[in-house]
């Protein structure tokens, strides 16, 4: 790739304005530049960027390798039973600032003649109390919801500086160290699952409690769950309960028209739901 | 050809070799080195979103100690009720100062959580109306432990 200068030709070709750079010497000027250039553009290639991405391998201080896992979550709509304590138990593990939610319950009250009620009061973190919806009530039903951890996902497209990103392992993260709260990837995400953190003034977001499942644990919403109403399991693991639920199940994801492939699937999916 | 055209191109080429100097130096300086590690991210992010502290326990730890009220629970309906959902989560009942009190629930706001009945609860969720309930067993609502006063909270009905 790399152009050799031609040998120095000191005066060599015709002058006809005093001024003006013969056709000859622009290009040995150039030529002579072309090693730097290549330099240039060659050092550009080597970045960090390309040479680490197959430098894989167990994350320090855990025993956990990232590429030996995919993580996916199912909420199973037909045994929520809108109690609340996953949203509890995800601020307290969290902590998550009082009135944000990484995790939260929504409320949808159906009528006959197709109207909607939908209601998540303070995200559902003190459960629910019976309500009037003012018509006849056909269907009703709770919808967890948090991070969709998109394959395809448009918060960390959006990240000016990388902080945003999607791991090996399906995990959606958010580096607050390098976050600049710009609040970009909280308008892109169409699911409402990202916000600032008032204290932090950094972008904010369910990990799948990164730090519990690096250690074998469950996230701390599916141990809270009492009726069994969320699972979270690694499709890599052949024996694993969610990878029978997610290849033979009749499974949905939220507003699938987005095409961001979420890696969270639901059970007992209405049409109502958005 | 004159001279001064040679110092032009000498200049210009200093300048660039300059601002490409300028562009690694500044490049080094902003970008983290463990950048790219993994993806398009800071790697070290990684190890610091795992070694976040950890607050609810493995739902078994409380066995270990607490093996009679946990043969107690998985004998009756509250089986699948995990202890730190009506208590409080783990480590802030065993601490690095030893054990400290375990936070305990006692009011009908707790059971209400579940056992309210509710728009939108699942049919075959056991939900009752409180007032009706507790009027009908002749108690006060204005006792707010009233559910203990009849039900064991780790086996509500009995053995099922």
């Amino acid at each position: 790739m790399l152009k050799l200068p031609s040998a120095p030709q000191s005066n060599g070709g015709k002058i006809e304005d005093e001024d003006a750079i013969s056709r000859r010497e622009f290009l040995t000027s150039a030529l002579k530049m072309a090693p730097s250039v290549a330099l240039f553009v060659g050092l550009m290639r080597v970045s960090p960027l390309k040479a680490a991405e197959q430098a894989l391998g167990m994350i320090p201080g855990t025993n956990y390798d990232p590429s030996e896992h995919l993580f996916a979550y199912v909420v199973d709509i037909n045994k929520c039973i809108g109690c609340g304590m996953c949203v509890k138990a995800c601020a307290l593990e969290n902590k998550v600032p009082d009135h944000f939610f990484r995790t939260w319950i929504e409320r949808y009250v159906v009528s006959e003649k197709g109207e909607v009620i939908v209601e998540s009061p303070d995200g559902g973190i003190n459960g629910f109390k019976p309500m009037t919806p003012g018509f006849n009530v056909s269907k009703s039903y709770f919808v967890p919801k948090l991070c969709n951890h998109c394959a395809n996902t448009p918060c960390s497209q959006v990240c000016p500086v990388g902080a945003s990103y999607t791991n090996q392992d399906g995990a959606v993260l958010v580096d607050s160290k390098r976050c600049i709260g710009c609040g970009y990837c909280v308008q892109a995400c169409p699911f409402g699952s990202r916000f600032i953190n008032p204290l932090t003034r950094t972008a904010e977001k369910c990990t799948w409690c990164y730090h519990r499942i690096t250690k074998g644990l469950k996230p701390a919403c599916v141990e809270a769950c009492p009726t069994g109403a969320r699972l979270f399991g690694d499709m890599n693991n052949e024996r694993d309960p969610i990878r029978k639920i997610v290849t033979e199940e009749h499974i949905a994801v939220l507003q699938p028209e987005k095409l961001t492939k979420p890696r969270c699937y639901y059970l007992g999916f209405d049409k109502e739901t958005r | 050809m004159g001279k001064g055209h040679h110092r032009h191109l000498i200049r210009a080429a200093i300048l660039l070799g300059a601002a490409i100097f300028l562009f690694f130096v500044v490049r080094a300086l902003l970008i983290p080195k463990s950048f790219g590690l993994y993806g398009h991210f800071r790697g070290e992010n990684l190890a610091e979103q795992a070694s976040l502290p950890i607050v609810h326990g493995n739902p078994n730890s409380c066995a270990e100690c607490h093996d009679d009220v946990w043969k107690i629970k998985l004998a009756g309906r509250h089986a699948a009720v995990p202890c730190q959902d009506c208590h409080a989560p783990l480590t802030q009942h065993v601490t690095e100062d030893g054990v400290q009190p375990m936070p305990i629930h006692k009011t009908f706001a707790l059971c209400a959580r579940c056992h309210q009945k509710l728009e939108a609860k699942p049919k075959t969720f056991p939900q009752i109306d409180f007032h009706e309930h507790v009027v009908s067993k002749d108690k006060n609502l204005e006792n707010e432990e009233i559910c203990l006063s009849c039900h064991q909270p780790h086996s509500p009905m009995g053995e099922k």
